[in-house]
């Protein structure tokens, strides 16, 4: 009887301890685990040298000391990427102040037809924070292909092309990596959360 | 196959200007009506546009928009936006866009369109559009399509 009270007392304590071990520690678990999925980080992309819309050389530091977005396209798509450089230029503009510290950049899968004056151009009438970036396309191709980012020139009626390609927009750290991609068709109100992350 | 039904356009151009036409966003012809049909405004430099509308089908049997012409862009194509695996594909929608019988398609940013391709003149808020839609059983029909800026919805202007 006085064993088994003592026992009993024993496996009480003993639990008694166990829960609050793990309350103590649970959040901590839950935490790291959080922390885990949040910096699920990658590094992407290739070092590059090409030019942007001003017609200055760029390379791959741009992506580096700012957090900075990105978006393939090109000036010959009709409607998505306009579209996403819209819905770009509008989360932008929805940060206030804090835009300056985001940079913006559009990179052409067709840097035979977007040249930087056409990219410069075209961009004239989106947020001025949307830099493009085109050059020479194998190299755009490497860069292209070094962010994961599919594309396909697609034959149209006479010499019109179309390209196929991923219309993600990637959202990177300010060291450069990749944290997260975002869809010009998501909530706007959880990109712009997501874009807030960032900075 | 396309060229005959390209040259049919031409004549239907020429002879839709001795038809008096209206200038409203609303058109009809036979069972179909075409609602409000528009251009988002282009960025400048753009030589491709994306022209939209909506067209209700009232009658008993399907029809067919098998082509389109237009004076401010070499051509007018039906074009289909894909998404697949986050990946944007565009295609030519081949013999021309169903509106099957009681039914409607809308034409809208990311799905269906009219694919301009080598604009004559950019797109510009206040200037005018015009075009000449054929349809299959039902013949053609003069429009004005008016230019709209990105974001625009056709439900939230009904």
């Amino acid at each position: 009887m006085k064993i088994n009270s003592v026992r009993a007392l024993i496996i009480v304590g003993f639990s008694i301890i166990t829960l609050t071990l793990i309350g103590l520690f649970l959040p901590t678990i839950l935490k790291k685990d959080n922390e885990i999925q949040y910096a699920s980080e990658a590094k992407l992309g290739i070092p590059f040298e090409l030019i942007d819309s001003n017609g200055n050389k760029i390379t791959e530091a741009a992506f580096v000391g700012s957090p900075s977005v990105l978006f393939f396209g090109f000036t010959h798509c009709p409607s998505i990427c306009p579209l996403a450089l819209h819905r770009l230029s509008l989360l932008i503009e929805s940060l206030g102040k804090d835009q300056n510290r985001l940079n913006a950049y559009f990179i052409t899968l067709d840097p035979e037809r977007d040249t930087w004056k056409v990219l410069n151009n075209y961009l004239s009438s989106f947020n001025n924070r949307i830099i493009g970036i085109t050059g020479d396309s194998k190299k755009i191709k490497a860069l292209a292909k070094s962010w994961g980012i599919y594309s396909k020139k697609v034959p149209l009626d006479g010499e019109n092309y179309t390209i196929d390609h991923t219309s993600l927009i990637f959202l990177l750290k300010n060291n450069g990596n990749f944290l997260k991609s975002i869809d010009f068709e998501d909530d706007f109100e959880l990109s712009l959360e997501e874009i807030k992350k960032l900075l | 196959m396309k060229n005959v039904k390209k040259q049919l356009s031409i004549f239907f151009v020429i002879f839709t200007i001795f038809i008096a036409n209206s200038t409203a966003h609303e058109y009809k012809i036979g069972n179909l009506k075409i609602l409000h049909p528009y251009i988002i405004e282009t960025p400048p430099g753009a030589i491709t546009a994306g022209g939209y509308m909506k067209i209700v089908n009232t009658g008993n049997q399907s029809y067919n928009l098998a082509a389109i012409v237009v004076g401010f862009a070499k051509a007018a194509e039906i074009h289909e936006i894909i998404m697949e695996n986050d990946v944007m594909k565009m295609r030519e929608v081949k013999g021309g866009l169903e509106i099957s019988a009681h039914g409607s398609v809308e034409l809208k940013l990311g799905e269906y369109h009219i694919m301009f391709m080598n604009l004559l003149k950019p797109i510009i808020k206040g200037e005018i559009y015009e075009g000449i839609l054929y349809f299959e059983k039902a013949g053609n029909i003069k429009v004005v399509f008016t230019v709209e800026k990105m974001g625009f919805k056709l439900e939230d202007n009904n």
